[in-house]
C-alpha cells in the first residue's frame, strides 16, 4: 500500500479537558487512488488528515507513506517528508495575499526537485490570463484553482485536500472536482480528500467513513461517476 | 457591550505581555528622560528667577581704568541707582590655580552660602563652591592664595559668576583652575597693599534706579580720568610718557617761535644798517664827484658833473690832458658807483628778508597756537574712564545655567512629543495587526449591532492604558531624585549655582501624565479608524482589498528576492515605522556622538591652533615689546547668536606672525575670519561681516579677505597697523604678547598670563563634562532602536504567521523560511540604515548649533568614514541579534496554524 495507517491514536488536553479524537484508526490507500474521508464534525477526519500530512503528531500507531514511517519523526524530518511527498489543498485556499497567482505557485516550485512547468499548469488550470492577478482579484473558484496549481507544481505523490469545495458554489465545486479528477488521471497523483459533501464520494476510488475517532466504514467505489456528472454538489 | 469587550483586554494583555512590557518600558524611559531633562531645566530656570530678588542680582556691570571718585558715584546714584565696587585681585594658589579675591558684597550680587558663614575677620574667606568641590575643600580648611592663607568659613556662590570663568572670552568653566574668594574689606586691602599681584580690576555692579542702561552708560562715558588721581605706577608711567611727548613737542614749537621772532628782529636791524651804509656811500661818491668837478673847472670846462654824466665827461678830458689825478678820480668814482649799486641791492634784500622773517614769525606764532590746540586735543589726559560696560543680559556669566538649560527644555519637550508619537505609532501597528486578525469577528460584532465607536474604544483602550501606566511610572521616576535629581546634577557640576528646590510645574505634570495616553489614543484612533470603517459583510468574509497590494510586476527570476520584495511592500507600514524608529534613535545617538565629537574636536583644534606657550594680556603695555615676544593687539567685539551675545576676538597681528596661520591684508575694513565663525555663520570670502562694541555702541564692518583654520573661539584677524588705526591707537600700540618661552614681565602690567597648558586643559574640560550626557543619549538611542526594531520585526513576523505556517506545511526548511521572511528585513535595515545614518547626521549637524547657541566654539562635528561604517555595522549587528531572537518566534509558528485560521 502506498499509504498505510495502523491503529493511530490522538488525544488533546489533560484531566477534565482530555479528549481522544482518534481512537485507533487503521486504513490504507493504493498509489494513484482518489479517496474521500467523510464524517461528521468532530469525528476526527481533519485530525487524521493532519497526522498523515505530518502537521500534527499522533500519540501512537503508525503511518507509512510509500514505505516511510512518519511516526516519531522530528519536525525537520516531517518538513522534508512534506516537501518531498505532499501537496495540500485547503477549504479557504490559503493563498498568500500579496503574491500574484504565478508567484503563489512559485512558492512550491521553488522547493521542488523536479517541478512541473508553471505555464503548462496555468494553462491546464485555466489561469494563464489571471497569472499576474492577486488573490483578492480572483473569484473563489479561481483562487482554489490557483491553490491546486500550487499544490501540484512540485508534482507530489500524495495530495491532501481539506474540504476543497467547502467554500465554493456547486458549479465551481464541480469544476474543481473535474480538475482534480483530470490531474489524477494525468499525473497519477494519489489524493486524500476530506469532505462533508456526500456527492464527492461517487467520483473517487475509495471511501472512508469515520465516526467518533474510528473507521466506521471503508469501501472501494466500484461504480465511479465522473466528476462532471456528479449531482447535488 | 464595552464591559463584555473589556474582558478581552486582560486576555490580550496576557497574550502579548512581552510586547506590552517592552512598550511600557519604552514609554517609561521616554517620559522619564524628558521629564528628567525638562524638569531639571525648570528647577534651574525657576530657581534662577527666585535668585534674582534674593541675591540682588545686578542689572549690569562696568569696568573703569581708575576707581570712580565719590563725586562721580554720587552723581551716578542720585536717581536711585545702586552701585557697588566689585574690585578684584587674581591670586595664584600653590597649585597654580587662580582665585579671584573680592570683598564681601553688601548690596548687589550677594553671596549665597551653601554652608558656613561670611568672613568676619582677617584670614577668613568664603570659597566659591565649584572650586571647593574640585579641590575637596570644606569649612575649616585653609586655602593659600597670593602667598596668604585663608581659612574657609563658608562655601557658596554669587550670581555674577553663575558660569565661573575668569574672562568673558573663556569658553569653558575650569573648576580646578579658577575660583572665587570673598574676604573682609580690611583683608582685601591688606592683600592689595602687599603687592606681588596682578593689576586690580576695577569693576562695579549696578542695579538701576530711575534710569536706563543706556543713560547710565552715557553718564559713565562722560567721566574722564584726572591725571592726579592715578596711583597705579604703570598707568602713571603711561600718562607720564604721554605728557613727556607733549612737552617735547611743545618745547620744539616754542623754540621755533622764539627763533622766528629773533630772526625777524635781526633782519629788521640789518635792514636799518643797510640804509646807513647806503647814505655813507652816497656821501663819499658826492665828495669824489665834487673833487672831480673842481679839476674839470680848472681845465676850463664849465660842466656840472653828475652821477650820470661824470664818466662821459671825464674820459675825453683825461685823453686830452693826460691828467693822472683825473684818471685816479675816475677810477675811484667808477668803483664807488659799483659799490653803491651793490649796497642798494643789498639794502633791498635786507628789507625783503626783514619783511619775510616778520611773516615767518607770525606764521610760527600761528603754528604754535594751533599746535597748542592740537596737543590739547591729542594729548589730553582726561581719557574716557569706562573700559567695558556689560548689561546682565549680555553677561555670559550671569544666569548662564538658566540660559544653558532653556535649550534643553525646548529640545526635550519637542523631542518628547516626537518620540511619543513614534511610540504611539508603534503601538498602532500592533492594534492594526490585531484588528486585521480579528476582522471576521469584528464583522460579526457589527452584524450583531455593535457600534464602531464601541470597537474603537475597545481597541484604543489597551494602548491608552499602557501609555497611561507608563506615563504615571515615567513621571514618577522623572520627578524623583533619580530623574530630575540626577539630571540637575550635571548643571550643578558645571555651573556655580546654589542647590535649588525641586519644582513641579503643572504643564510638565500634564505633559508627563496626560500627553502620552492622549497621543496614544489620538494616533491609534486615527490609524485604526479606517480599518474599522469597512462593512460588516466585508469584514466577515475577510475580504482582501485588491488595492491593498501594489499592482507592479517584478522582473526578477529569483523567487526568494521576489518574495522578499513583496513581503517588504506588504509590511511597508511596519517597515516605515522601523525605519522611522531607526532614524529617530540614530538622531538621538548622533546627538550624543556629535556632543562627544565636537568636544573632542574643540580640544584637538585648540591644541593644534595654540602655537604659543605663553599669552600675556597687558593692562599697561611696556614701551617696547619684550624680547622673544610677538606683539599683538586684541580687542573684543560681539556678535549675536539666537539671542545670545557671543564675544569675537579681533586679533591684530603682523603678517609674519609665527603663532597664527592668518595672513591679514592691510586695510581698516579687511579681516580674516576664523573657522569657528565660518562654521557657525557660513561666512565666505568677500562677505561683509559686522561685529559690535557694546561699550561704545559702535558697529564695525569688515570684508572677509580670507578664512583661517584657527578654531579657538570666535576670532577675526586684522593687520595690526590697520587695526591700530581703526581703533585709534598709537602706531606701536599692543596689548598682548605671544611667546614660546616665559618672559620677564612685571605682574602689575598684566591682566593675565595664559599658558598653553591652561588652554589645553580648558579645551578638554567639555569632554568629561559631557560624558554622562553622551552616554545617556547613546544608551537611550540604542535602547529605542533595539526595542522598536524588535517590536516591528516581531509584528512583521506575527502578521506573516499564516504565510510562515503555510510554507512550513509545504516543507520549507528553517533556513529557507528565514531567507523569505527575514531577508527582506535585512534589506530594510541595510537600506534604512544607509539612508538614516547620513540623514540623521546631516539633520543633527544642522540642529546642533541651535542646542548650544551660547557657546562660541568650533562646530566641527565631522568624523571619519570608519565611524559611519562602525555605526552601520553596529546597526547590522543589532539586527542580527534581534533576527536571532526572532528565529525562535518563527520556530514556534506551527504548520497547523494555517488550519485554524486564514488570512
Amino acid at each position: 500500500m502506498y499509504l498505510q495507517v495502523k491503529d493511530v491514536k490522538k488525544s488533546y488536553g489533560k484531566d477534565t479537558s482530555y479528549i481522544q479524537v482518534l481512537k485507533g484508526i487503521s486504513t490504507g490507500l493504493e498509489q494513484g487512488q482518489m479517496c474521500v474521508i467523510q464524517g461528521t464534525s468532530g469525528s476526527g477526519k481533519s485530525t487524521l488528515l493532519n497526522c498523515i500530512g505530518g502537521l500534527d503528531t499522533m500519540d501512537s500507531g503508525s503511518i507509512t507513506v510509500d514505505g516511510t514511517e512518519i511516526f516519531g519523526m522530528k519536525p525537520a524530518q516531517l518538513s522534508d517528508y512534506r516537501r518531498d511527498n505532499l501537496g495540500f489543498i485547503f477549504q479557504f485556499y490559503n493563498l498568500v495575499p500579496n503574491l500574484t497567482v504565478r508567484e503563489n505557485i512559485q512558492i512550491c516550485q521553488y522547493i521542488a526537485e523536479k517541478p512541473l512547468d508553471i505555464d503548462e499548469l496555468l494553462e491546464t488550470l485555466g489561469l494563464t490570463e489571471h497569472q499576474n492577478k492577486f488573490p483578492a482579484q480572483l473569484s473563489g473558484g479561481q483562487q482554489q484553482r490557483c491553490a491546486i496549481a500550487r499544490a501540484l507544481v512540485k508534482n507530489p505523490k500524495l495530495l491532501l485536500c481539506d474540504e476543497p469545495t467547502g467554500a465554493l458554489d456547486s458549479k465551481t465545486s464541480r469544476d474543481i472536482l473535474v480538475l482534480l479528477e483530470k490531474i489524477n488521471e494525468k499525473y497519477g497523483t494519489t489524493m486524500l480528500i476530506v469532505t462533508h459533501n456526500n456527492s464527492i464520494k461517487n467520483m473517487v476510488h475509495k471511501v472512508i467513513i469515520i465516526k467518533d475517532g474510528l473507521v466506521k466504514k471503508e469501501y472501494e467505489n466500484e461504480a465511479r461517476v465522473p466528476a462532471a456528472e456528479l449531482e447535488d454538489l | 457591550m464595552n464591559r463584555i469587550l473589556s474582558k478581552r483586554l486582560l486576555r490580550d494583555l496576557r497574550e502579548n505581555l512581552g510586547r506590552y512590557i517592552a512598550l511600557l518600558l519604552l514609554i517609561i524611559m521616554g517620559v522619564y528622560l524628558v521629564l528628567g531633562i525638562v524638569g531639571s531645566a525648570e528647577v534651574i530656570i525657576q530657581g534662577t528667577e527666585k535668585r534674582r530678588a534674593v541675591n540682588m542680582v545686578e542689572d549690569g556691570q562696568f569696568t573703569v581704568f581708575l576707581p570712580l571718585s565719590d563725586e562721580d558715584l554720587s552723581e551716578l546714584t542720585d536717581d536711585g541707582t545702586k552701585i557697588e565696587p566689585m574690585f578684584s585681585l587674581d591670586l595664584k594658589t600653590d597649585e597654580e590655580a587662580t582665585l579671584r579675591l573680592f570683598k564681601t558684597r553688601e548690596q548687589i550680587d550677594l553671596i549665597q552660602l551653601d554652608e558656613g558663614e561670611l568672613a568676619e575677620k582677617n584670614g577668613e574667606a568664603v570659597l566659591e563652591k565649584g572650586y571647593a568641590s574640585a579641590h575637596d575643600l570644606h569649612i575649616g580648611d585653609s586655602v593659600t592664595a597670593g602667598g596668604r592663607e585663608f581659612t574657609i568659613t563658608g562655601i557658596g556662590s554669587v550670581p555674577d559668576y553663575d558660569m565661573c570663568i575668569a574672562h568673558f572670552s573663556d569658553t569653558a568653566v575650569e573648576r580646578t583652575s579658577f575660583g572665587l574668594l570673598f574676604t573682609t574689606p580690611e583683608q582685601y586691602d591688606e592683600v592689595k597693599a602687599s603687592g606681588g599681584v596682578n593689576a586690580e580690576e576695577y569693576t562695579y555692579a549696578y542695579r538701576l534706579g530711575e534710569t536706563t542702561n543706556d543713560e547710565l552708560k552715557e553718564k559713565l562715558r562722560s567721566i574722564k580720568i584726572a591725571p592726579e588721581q592715578v596711583n597705579d605706577k604703570y598707568f602713571r608711567e603711561t600718562i607720564d610718557e604721554l605728557l613727556e611727548d607733549r612737552r617735547k613737542l611743545e618745547d620744539g614749537v616754542n623754540d621755533l617761535n622764539d627763533g622766528a621772532g629773533e630772526l625777524a628782529d635781526g633782519l629788521a636791524e640789518l635792514s636799518g644798517h643797510s640804509q646807513d651804509l647806503c647814505q655813507a656811500a652816497d656821501k663819499l661818491f658826492e665828495g669824489y664827484l665834487a673833487q672831480a668837478g673842481s679839476l674839470v673847472s680848472a681845465a676850463g670846462q664849465n660842466i656840472q658833473l653828475t652821477e650820470e654824466n661824470y664818466h662821459d665827461t671825464l674820459e675825453p678830458l683825461i685823453a686830452a690832458t693826460q691828467s693822472e689825478e683825473l684818471t685816479a678820480l675816475l677810477e675811484s668814482l667808477d668803483r664807488l658807483s659799483e659799490f653803491k649799486e651793490g649796497i642798494t641791492d643789498y639794502t633791498e634784500g635786507a628789507d625783503q628778508a626783514a619783511e619775510g622773517s616778520e611773516e615767518l614769525a607770525h606764521g610760527v606764532k600761528e603754528l604754535k597756537e594751533n599746535t597748542d590746540e592740537m596737543l590739547d586735543e591729542l594729548f589730553k589726559v582726561d581719557i574716557e574712564n569706562l573700559t567695558s560696560f556689560v548689561t546682565a543680559q549680555d553677561n555670559i556669566r550671569i544666569e548662564a545655567a538658566a540660559g544653558d538649560v532653556v535649550m534643553d527644555k525646548n529640545t526635550g519637550l519637542i523631542a518628547g512629543i516626537i518620540v511619543l508619537i513614534l511610540f504611539a505609532y508603534v503601538i498602532s501597528v500592533f492594534v492594526v495587526h490585531q484588528i486585521e486578525r480579528e476582522q471576521s469577528v469584528i464583522g460579526a460584532l457589527y452584524a450583531l449591532g455593535v457600534k464602531k465607536k464601541d470597537l474603537m474604544l475597545h481597541y484604543i483602550t489597551m494602548p491608552t492604558l499602557i501609555a497611561f501606566a507608563a506615563a504615571l511610572i515615567g513621571s514618577g521616576l522623572g520627578f524623583s531624585p533619580i530623574g530630575i535629581g540626577t539630571q540637575v546634577k550635571d548643571t550643578y557640576s558645571y555651573f556655580s549655582v546654589p542647590v535649588y528646590d525641586i519644582v513641579y510645574p503643572a504643564y510638565l505634570i500634564v505633559y508627563g501624565v496626560v500627553l502620552p495616553p492622549v497621543i496614544s489614543a489620538v494616533v491609534n484612533a486615527f490609524v485604526i479608524n479606517k480599518k474599522l470603517s469597512r462593512t460588516a459583510l466585508s469584514l466577515m468574509k475577510n475580504e482582501q482589498s485588491a488595492g491593498n497590494y501594489k499592482q507592479f510586476a517584478l522582473k526578477t527570476k529569483s523567487f526568494p528576492r521576489l518574495f522578499a520584495i513583496r513581503q517588504l511592500v506588504r509590511e511597508s507600514r511596519s517597515a516605515i515605522t522601523m525605519v522611522l524608529g531607526m532614524f529617530v534613535s540614530i538622531m538621538v545617538i548622533m546627538l550624543g556622538i556629535n556632543c562627544s565629537v565636537m568636544c573632542g574636536n574643540v580640544r584637538d583644534c585648540t591644541v593644534r591652533d595654540t602655537k604659543y606657550e605663553y599669552q600675556y594680556l597687558y593692562k599697561y603695555p611696556d614701551k617696547t615689546v619684550p624680547e622673544g615676544g610677538e606683539a599683538a593687539y586684541i580687542e573684543t567685539l560681539s556678535t549675536d547668536c539666537m539671542g545670545y551675545t557671543l564675544d569675537v576676538s579681533v586679533i591684530g597681528i603682523d603678517s609674519d606672525n609665527r603663532f597664527f596661520d592668518a595672513k591679514p591684508e592691510k586695510g581698516k575694513t579687511k579681516a580674516v575670519v576664523n573657522a569657528s565663525l565660518v562654521e557657525r555663520y557660513g561666512y565666505k570670502v568677500g562677505d561683509r561681516v559686522i561685529f559690535s562694541d557694546a561699550a561704545s555702541d559702535t558697529d564695525y564692518s569688515f570684508t572677509v579677505t580670507d578664512i583661517s583654520e584657527y578654531s579657538v573661539g570666535f576670532a577675526i584677524f586684522m593687520d595690526i597697523d590697520s587695526m591700530r588705526e581703526l581703533f585709534g591707537q598709537e602706531e606701536d600700540y599692543y596689548n598682548t604678547v605671544y611667546s614660546d618661552k616665559a618672559l620677564d614681565i612685571d605682574d602689575g602690567r598684566l591682566y593675565s598670563v595664559t599658558t598653553r597648558e591652561d588652554v589645553e586643559r580648558s579645551a578638554g574640560v567639555f569632554i568629561d563634562l559631557m560624558y554622562s550626557l553622551v552616554m545617556t543619549l547613546m544608551i537611550a538611542g540604542t535602547v529605542v532602536f533595539c526595542v522598536v526594531m524588535y517590536l516591528m520585526m516581531g509584528v512583521m513576523i506575527d502578521r506573516s504567521a499564516m504565510g510562515i505556517s503555510l510554507i512550513k506545511i509545504f516543507g520549507y526548511r528553517p533556513k529557507e523560511i528565514r531567507s523569505l521572511y527575514l531577508n527582506g528585513n535585512l534589506l530594510i535595515v541595510a537600506v534604512g540604515a544607509a539612508i538614516a545614518i547620513p540623514l540623521a547626521k546631516k539633520a543633527m549637524d544642522l540642529l546642533f548649533p541651535s542646542f548650544i547657541p551660547n557657546v562660541a566654539c568650533t562646530m566641527k562635528m565631522g568624523f571619519p568614514w570608519y565611524l559611519y561604517a562602525l555605526i552601520y555595522c553596529a546597526v547590522l549587528v543589532i539586527y542580527a541579534v534581534i533576527n536571532r531572537l526572532l528565529i525562535g518566534k518563527i520556530r514556534k509558528i506551527s504548520p497547523a496554524e494555517i488550519l485554524k485560521n486564514r488570512e
